[in-house]
């Protein structure tokens, strides 16, 4: 039998036993690619291409910062039995979405679905955006958004995500606040 | 459930268990028949019965009343007695699984309803885990835990690890994995419900057959599903079940495909995406063949089937997902998102005449297309 893994809690760990540091509210380089501004102050950990930030704890809410992904990269991994998807450069924004989505559902999470997939500006750059929903293990239900863009054939992204009662709301504005700082490097 | 929950519970068991485990023959359980409250076997219920209270908020269950009652109803046709007893939980995953607690819960993974071809198939499966319930197999394999090793311990061990939805009957599954002669006591007795039942037991080794097929097909074949890593021996067990189903007088001859079809129809679109999500592309294009063969062909499968050459993207993957998605559209029932997957398809190739072409139906087939203006977009960067 798999093992499902609540998908937050899960990502939260990425990194083994990295302590979490504390992020104050000014401009932050995300893996030496783009910028954002965060108007509070945030916990994160970091691992070789994303970093995760939370507030209350990563198992309610977290915003991801991928960068540089390249060809075979994923999004995360969850044991060697579970293959999970990778990440092409070739593809399409259509085909990122299903990347996440698809990697979120092989992570434990049901009823995953990706949504509003549509054109939106990474910092200066054209990329897209869709919203993002699942159940975790527990049957608790999480939103969340997403936006990237692919530059020089590398994949950079923003996951935010959070449990759909009370958790996301309560920082959706100033994480959306957040990605109109996003400068690219 | 956590996964904390989830270990104290069963080592909370073991040690409820270990103090008064008893000894003596097992007969098989009456219907209606409940443990009585001293013994080791209502310490078993009673752990199972807190692992059913985490399953049924778990988000997981199946909770669609037509669907849960087709199972019920084929249930309750194997033997009418115990229908009362027994509690189905349908539970989504891609995998092919079932599960029987000592306490009467039934988890059937959606996995084994995509995968059976008509009711006789599924009652084949529930015919034999009804069997493992009837015969107290769970109690057995307890009792023969106890003789050998330290319950509390074994317990410990074998949860440790596991976490989230589930981990209950996990962990339960990965100590109470019944004997070799409590299977074949199942296949019997499953077969002979099956018979007398009216389904035509002939159909229980195909099953078996299918999924030897799609293991040799896997492309991780070292990689056991779950269903084999708990039932072995398949090939055995298959030509044993193809010959017992010969030896019975076959009173048995429902075989319910169309009714099997019509009932999963609404689900089967999830269902495939959920194993398409594996990533095991072998055993992916045997399933769906499978499928095509016994004649459920539609242009759903012929869809799934361009998606799993576009995923894999190997070799001449690219062109065989074109012709899989144009020999969907020609199908009637294809999904509107058949033209979007072609339309990505012939952009990637270069063919941007087709792909508009493709694009623009998947707009008019799909008023409100989610990505309608991600697909706009791509029209524009094409021109």
């Amino acid at each position: 039998m798999k093992r499902p893994i609540a998908i937050l809690a899960m990502l939260a760990v990425l990194g083994g036993c990295a302590a979490y540091s504390l992020v104050d509210a000014k401009q932050q380089t995300i893996g030496g690619t783009y910028t954002v501004e965060p108007g509070i102050q945030w916990s994160k950990i970091t691992d070789d291409k994303v970093e995760v930030w939370t507030v209350d704890g990563a198992s309610l809410e977290a915003i991801r910062f991928y960068s540089g992904m390249e060809a075979g990269d994923r999004l995360f991994t969850v044991s060697k039995d579970v293959k999970l998807p990778t990440y092409d450069p070739a593809m399409k924004a259509s085909e990122v979405m299903e990347f996440v989505v698809d990697s979120i559902a092989r992570g434990g999470a049901g009823n995953v679905e990706g949504t509003a997939l549509r054109p939106a500006q990474f910092g200066t750059v054209p990329g897209f955006r869709f919203d993002l929903s699942y159940t975790s293990s527990d049957g608790l239900w999480f939103d969340g958004l997403a936006i990237g863009a692919t530059i020089d054939g590398k994949l950079h992204l923003i996951v935010y995500a959070g449990a759909r009662q009370h958790y996301f709301p309560k920082y959706r504005d100033e994480v959306e606040r957040m990605i109109g700082t996003i400068e690219t490097t | 459930m956590t996964s904390a929950r989830a270990t104290s519970l069963l080592a909370a068991a073991a040690l409820f268990v270990a103090s008064c485990a008893q000894t003596g023959n097992i007969q098989k359980i009456e219907p209606g028949e409940r443990p009585t409250i001293e013994s080791d076997e209502a310490g078993l219920w009673m752990q199972m019965d807190r692992v059913e209270e985490d399953l049924q908020t778990s988000g997981k269950v199946v909770t669609d009343p037509d669907l849960n009652a087709y199972v019920r109803e084929i249930l309750c046709q194997l033997d009418t007695s115990y229908c009362a007893d027994v509690r189905t939980y349908i539970v989504r995953n891609a995998d092919f699984n079932a599960s029987m607690a000592p306490n009467g819960v039934m988890i059937v993974w959606t996995g084994i309803i995509l995968r059976a071809q008509n009711e006789a198939q599924l009652a084949s499966v529930l015919g034999h885990e009804l069997a493992h319930y009837i015969d107290r197999h769970s109690l057995k394999r307890w009792r023969e835990i106890r003789s050998t090793t330290d319950a509390a311990v074994f317990f410990t061990f074998a949860t440790g690890g596991i976490v989230g939805i589930l981990a209950g009957f996990a962990a339960y599954d990965s100590i109470m994995s019944f004997s070799r002669d409590m299977e074949r006591e199942a296949d019997t007795r499953g077969l002979t419900m099956m018979r007398e039942s009216g389904f035509d037991p002939r159909e229980s080794a195909k099953i078996w057959q299918q999924l030897i097929e799609e293991r040799d097909a896997s492309d991780e074949p070292e990689k056991k599903s779950a269903f084999f890593s708990t039932h072995p021996a398949a090939k055995e067990r298959s030509e044993t079940l193809a010959k017992l189903a010969e030896e019975t007088d076959n009173t048995g001859t429902t075989i319910g495909r169309e009714r099997h079809a019509a009932v999963t129809a609404p689900f089967r679109r999830d269902w495939l995406l959920d194993e398409l999500r594996q990533r095991d592309y072998g055993r992916f294009e045997v399933l769906l063949n499978q499928l095509i063969e016994a004649g459920m062909e539609d242009g759903e499968l012929l869809f799934y089937r361009g998606e799993m050459h576009r995923l894999r993207g190997e070799d001449d993957d690219a062109e065989k997902a074109i012709a899989a998605y144009t020999a969907a559209t020609g199908s009637g029932n294809a999904p509107a998102e058949t033209y979007r997957s072609l339309g990505l398809m012939q952009w990637s190739a270069g063919r941007t005449t087709e792909a508009r072409a493709a694009f623009e139906t998947y707009l008019a087939a799909q008023q409100d297309a989610e990505d309608r203006a991600m697909i706009e977009h791509y029209l524009q960067q094409m021109q």
